[in-house]
């Protein structure tokens, strides 16, 4: 069974926000919900901004799912962490408990009044978002599951998101694994999420995404 | 209100509901022209009249509709005629067409919250009704088949069809009561999920006068019409009161009669 | 039961019918309807116009009956992915304040209320071209101005109206503030325009001004800059802000002080000259004026550089040996983002002189003129195919323009007009009627002038996708166009590639830009030359240059249609006779040469070689530069703010960078109200304290309606392109 991952290079990132748009329009995320956030970092010292692509880190061991009241929360077989948004309550503890500040509460409101988006005549599923409900990134799993990569690795123009198979040797994520590193690994959650970032950026990034609620 | 024990009275109701809901329709469908002003100021006065006749549940919506209309319609013979028609195209304009400080949508889907009960749009949703009795939006109509006016002469037409329907003898009234349910579900799933709000919109952005007047008496409309479909529903079952189960009415406004 | 009589059952009847009769027919019975298509999923092709550029990137959609539900990159597209902006042409498509309907003012103009009303199509018309022929007959055709602002796909088709109708006053967004003025630049230097070509395998070294490819740029672009990254080539990035670019891209990176270009570039050719690292042979045969012009950069020593620019002189040095030492230097220039200053001509002049002595003109990995630039099509949408509109008769009615006298240079090398001083050209009633094709008074300097120009006119006509009030409060008529899902006008072009378009049926009556003007020129009685009105039959004409159609592009939708070179690719075109369109060898300008002293300039009046000019100075009152209109990557012009909420809730505020220094001694802290001000206007913005600026510098976005930087910016202009200077205004900035 795959175990799929990603690889963040941050050392080529532009912060130019493709993802967090590829995103919204493939999933219709409600206002101010972005499962993938670009948050900026600035270094004054080395006059650089450094953009960081914060998002659910798909954990091995991930921290929300085990204070999850309803066993909302679930882990496939291919490691893709998904919250099922009929059982959540809305309780929050998966905010709380996430080091990577990546789940949010979906608010009640959507662009346009009532219509987020364009008409659809059979909502797909994982284009459903409900209002109260804790949401983030799915790794579009209905993607994986086509055989296609995620929208926001798709969409990437400067190719700075790597997709694959963790545990395939040939996969491309394999071949930069070895320059990546985990944020916050000293909280044991095992992300497959891993970062290639400039030097002087790490703990800076760890803090960041720490700090964003 | 007043009940008949005959269908004469089911078929007054019926005919005065499919007015009631073209004259609403037109109110939105485009702007005014004179032709349309006159026969708005004599429909709307004639139902305002009925509605008192046939003694439906008074409404403070409808009164303060009617109460607007009645100053517009009383200060039309000092107005120039062609202004006026300028003036309330420059109304819908500003309030419909996209020019104004604030627009208000006429259409169900950007009030809806999405995927109401069917995970469907509304858009596609009410196609389906349409198509289902026969019918699709004109092409030559550029708005979008959730638009007020084209739900509003839907609902119309269903009335119009059990009219018909109703006087046919036996086989007609199983026909009529299918529509009146057809009726009942689309204004439960549909204008009743967003003709509150919109109207209420409409009221705080609509100058006083005809918009305003209109969406206050949309408003009022919708929320009883829900009653009067029950009581038509009622006559043509002419079931016995006791086996019959009592519709729950989602109004927290009495009935003067009973 | 007393009440209900039978009177009362007649008058519902009569109630009924009136009401009936006074209903419009909404539904028609199914029979007459088309049967659903609406079940079927299917598949659409579009480009997207997010961005202003051309060409354009490419857009794969999933639609349900007209329905588009969702997008994707269209796959294998020349522009590689899509950005941002265009995931966000989805949620504008269906936004429920675009403009569906024709619109006419019913309220005098100066009415805080314009008062505007929903009229037919013919209405429309039949106003716009009885204004036309009336003004044209009573004060002459050229006294109708005709513009196209943003997108720029209109343009063909309003210049071949422009030109049928008989007015030469054509222009455009890029003679105001894009395009056209570093490419007056470029033809002054090379006699073609070039924002230099793509590095390949044999380019060492690339020169990066003024430009910021990942926000600006599509995906190809950029991601062919990181290939060469990887490949080794050394890259000097000169930008005053610290961009990706800078920061990814660059070994050397100078931030010079704002407009001081002309002053940094004769820095690096000091060096290159002093050192012996520039091509003798190529400046020599090839450059008109090389003598004066090693002669004036010799003042510009390091030092003196330093001084002038603020970049460090070892910074100078190193940047002119590395690019100079790694032959062949290719060059990256934005197309206008060096030239929106006082000495914009002059400035782009001048850093297009640094690969020329360098010898790197048209080398393989240098700056590469095409071989094969598809013939007939003039170069690209910004201009249009000459032929197709009418250039011929434009360039006889040339005596007419109205930038003749203000602006010569530019009049004599661009086909459209230099618009920036139409207030006074309608203020001397040279101007009479103005249509508009997505323009915006905004773009212009001092603003509220051009508001009250326009306002003044005794005709004139919009076409946009949403109300603006800030431009339609000014015109007679707003006419409801089309959104890039919903136009077939025009094709894309990628080099020699061409792609076609599936558009959906347009919302509401929006028709798009060209079947607009098509039917313009119909109606002014030209069914023939404007295809009856018909967007793919204009297209068609077009098409025909290369042995194509729309059928043809249609039957390739994916892969579109390559048009096969004629020449095998050749470079140092200007020593075999490639270059000239008289066949003759050398560059097509007066001398032949590329020219450091320019001919043309000289014959105007004008300083001829590309010299620094000191610029609008800061003071003790406004301490700080502006520059305003930085690329921020999800924000273009005016556009997607409320029209596209996926983005505005990236920057739902005008947010100024101000750098932490400026910002610490100022008690400016992120977040905090402030106002920007100049000598000639202000306004209210949010604090970001960014790196992303130097010291003394300040960045704003333009296109903010509760914001507009420009009214900050003076009404002056360069003389050589007419540009203002957006990207060098003195401010000083306070807390509010």
């Amino acid at each position: 069974m795959a175990r799929y991952g990603m690889i963040v290079d941050l050392t080529i990132c532009t912060g130019c926000m493709t993802c967090v748009l590829a995103c919204k329009q493939e999933n219709l995320t409600k206002p101010g919900i972005q499962w993938n956030k670009i948050l900026e970092l600035e270094n004054t010292a080395l006059d650089e901004i450094t953009y960081v692509r914060q998002s659910c880190m798909h954990c091995d061991n991930p921290p929300c799912m085990g204070v999850c009241p309803t066993k909302a929360i679930s882990k496939r077989a291919d490691g893709i962490v998904l919250t099922d948004q009929k059982t959540c309550i809305g309780c929050k503890a998966c905010i709380d408990a996430c080091p990577y500040s990546a789940p949010r509460i979906n608010p009640k409101e959507d662009y346009f009044s009532g219509n987020a988006m364009p008409y659809e005549k059979n909502v797909a599923p994982y284009r459903v978002q409900m209002a109260g409900k804790a949401t983030r990134c799915t790794l579009c799993a209905h993607r994986i599951d086509k055989g296609m990569v995620p929208a926001c690795v798709e969409g990437c123009p400067s190719r700075a998101l790597i997709f694959g198979d963790l545990d395939d040797p040939k996969s491309p994520i394999r071949k930069k694994l070895w320059q990546s590193k985990q944020l916050l690994a000293d909280k044991g959650t095992h992300p497959k999420v891993s970062y290639i970032v400039p030097k002087n950026a790490f703990q800076p990034s760890e803090k960041r995404v720490l700090e964003d609620k | 209100m007043k009940k008949g024990n005959d269908t004469s009275s089911t078929a007054l109701l019926g005919q005065f509901r499919e007015a009631f809901y073209l004259l609403l329709s037109r109110a939105f469908s485009r702007e005014p022209d004179q032709e349309m002003l006159k026969s708005a100021e004599q429909v709307s006065r004639g139902l305002l009249d009925a509605w008192e006749l046939m003694e439906l549940p008074s409404d403070p919506d409808v009164q303060a509709g009617k109460t607007l209309l009645e100053t517009f319609f009383s200060e039309l013979p000092q107005r120039n005629a062609d202004e006026l028609i300028e003036q309330l195209a420059r109304q819908y304009a500003a309030l419909f067409l996209g020019v104004g400080p604030k627009t208000v949508s006429l259409c169900e889907s950007v009030y809806r919250s999405k995927f109401g009960l069917l995970y469907q749009s509304t858009l596609f949703d009410v196609q389906q009704s349409y198509r289902e009795i026969g019918m699709a939006k004109s092409d030559h109509y550029r708005e979008p088949d959730d638009h007020i006016a084209v739900e509003l002469s839907y609902m119309a037409r269903l009335c119009n069809m059990t009219r018909e329907a109703a006087s046919a003898g036996r086989a007609g009234r199983a026909q009529a009561l299918q529509h009146l349910r057809l009726q009942q579900a689309f204004l439960k799933g549909h204008l009743l999920q967003w003709v509150p709000r919109f109207s209420q919109d409409l009221i705080v952005t609509a100058p006083p006068g005809f918009y305003r007047a209109f969406a206050h008496l949309l408003k009022g409309y919708i929320g009883i019409d829900g009653r009067l479909i029950d009581s038509m529903i009622q006559e043509l079952n002419d079931t016995p009161r006791s086996k019959r189960s009592k519709k729950k009415v989602s109004s927290d406004r009495p009935a003067t009669h009973h | 039961m007393a009440r209900l009589t039978r009177r009362t059952f007649m008058k519902m009847a009569g109630l009924s019918a009136a009401a009936l009769t006074m209903s419009d027919r909404l539904l028609m019975s199914r029979a007459a309807a088309q049967a659903g298509a609406a079940d079927k999923e299917e598949v659409g092709y579009q480009i997207c116009d997010a961005c202003n550029g051309v060409p354009c990137c490419g857009i794969k959609f999933y639609k349900t009956g007209d329905i588009i539900t969702r997008m994707e990159p269209w796959p294998g597209f020349p522009t590689a992915t899509l950005c941002s902006k265009a995931y966000a042409t989805m949620q504008r498509i269906y936004h429920p304040q675009r403009l569906k309907y024709p619109m006419k003012r019913t309220n005098p103009k100066g009415s805080p209320d314009p008062g505007f009303v929903r009229i037919s199509w013919d209405e429309a018309y039949d106003i716009t071209v009885g204004h036309m022929k009336r003004i044209g007959e009573k004060y002459g055709p050229h006294s109708v101005f005709f513009y196209v602002g943003d997108p720029k796909e209109p343009r063909a088709a309003v210049q071949r109206l422009a030109a049928t109708y008989g007015s030469v006053n054509y222009g455009d967004e890029s003679s105001v503030a894009c395009r056209k003025g570093a490419l007056t630049a470029e033809v002054l230097a090379f006699g073609y325009g070039t924002t230099g070509s793509p590095p390949n395998k044999d380019t060492k070294s690339l020169l990066v001004w003024g430009t910021n490819p990942p926000y600006s740029g599509p995906a190809n672009d950029w991601q062919n800059l990181l290939d060469a990254k990887e490949r080794g080539v050394k890259f000097i990035v000169v930008d005053p802000r610290n961009t990706p670019t800078a920061t990814i891209l660059a070994d050397i990176h100078l931030q010079p002080r704002l407009n001081t270009t002309a002053a940094l570039a004769a820095g690096m050719m000091h060096v290159i000259f002093k050192e012996g690292l520039h091509d003798e042979a190529f400046c020599s045969k090839w450059i008109n004026g090389i003598d004066e012009l090693k002669e004036y950069v010799k003042a510009f020593t390091p030092e003196k550089t330093e001084a002038i620019t603020w970049v460090p002189a070892k910074k100078i040095v190193d940047a002119a040996r590395l690019y100079a030492g790694n032959a062949p230097g290719g060059l990256k220039t934005s197309p206008q983002g060096t030239t929106h200053d006082l000495n914009a001509g002059n400035n782009h002049r001048a850093i297009l002189m640094i690969p020329a002595i360098c010898g790197y003109m048209d080398v393989p990995g240098g700056v590469e003129e095409p071989t094969n630039p598809l013939e007939g099509f003039g170069g690209g949408w910004a201009n249009g195919p000459p032929a197709f509109c009418f250039r011929k008769k434009m360039d006889q009615m040339r005596p007419h323009r109205l930038d003749n006298k203000d602006f010569p240079a530019f009049a004599e090398l661009n086909l459209d007009v230099q618009v920036n001083r139409i207030v006074e050209y309608i203020k001397e009633g040279k101007v009479k009627a103005f249509l508009g094709w997505g323009f915006n008074t905004m773009i212009w300097p001092q603003t509220h002038e051009y508001q009250k120009a326009i306002e003044s006119l005794e005709f004139s006509m919009a076409v946009d996708f949403f109300f603006r009030p800030w431009t339609h409060n000014y015109v007679d008529l707003v006419l409801p166009g089309a959104v890039n899902f919903e136009r077939i006008a025009p094709f894309a072009v990628h080099g020699r590639r061409l792609f076609g378009r599936t558009p959906v049926k347009p919302l509401g009556e929006c028709r798009e830009d060209w079947q607009i003007a098509c039917e313009i020129g119909v109606k002014l009685g030209h069914p023939d030359i404007f295809f009856n009105g018909s967007a793919e039959g204009a297209c068609n004409e077009i098409l025909k240059l290369w042995n194509t159609s729309y059928d043809d592009l249609r039957k390739n939708q994916e892969k579109g249609v390559t048009v096969p070179p004629k020449r095998p690719n050749t470079y140092r075109k200007y020593e075999v006779g490639m270059t000239r369109p008289d066949g003759k060898p050398g560059f097509n300008t007066p001398s032949g040469k590329i020219e450091a002293v320019s001919l043309i300039l000289k014959k105007h009046g004008l300083t001829a070689l590309p010299e620094y000019k000191e610029g609008l100075k800061i003071s003790k009152e406004y301490p700080l530069m502006l520059l305003s209109g930085g690329r921020v990557p999800y924000i273009t012009h005016s556009k997607w703010r409320d029209d596209a909420p996926w983005l505005l809730e990236l920057q739902p505020q005008p947010l100024l960078d101000i750098h932490p220094d400026d910002a610490a001694k100022r008690g400016i802290k992120k977040g905090d109200d402030l106002i920007l001000k100049s000598e000639w206007g202000q306004v209210r913005v949010k604090a970001k304290p960014s790196v992303l600026v130097r010291p003394g510098i300040v960045g704003l976005m333009h296109g903010w309606a509760k914001a507009n930087v420009n009214e900050l910016v003076p009404r002056q202009f360069d003389p050589v392109t007419g540009y203002p200077p957006y990207k060098e205004v003195p401010v000083q900035v306070i807390k509010a």
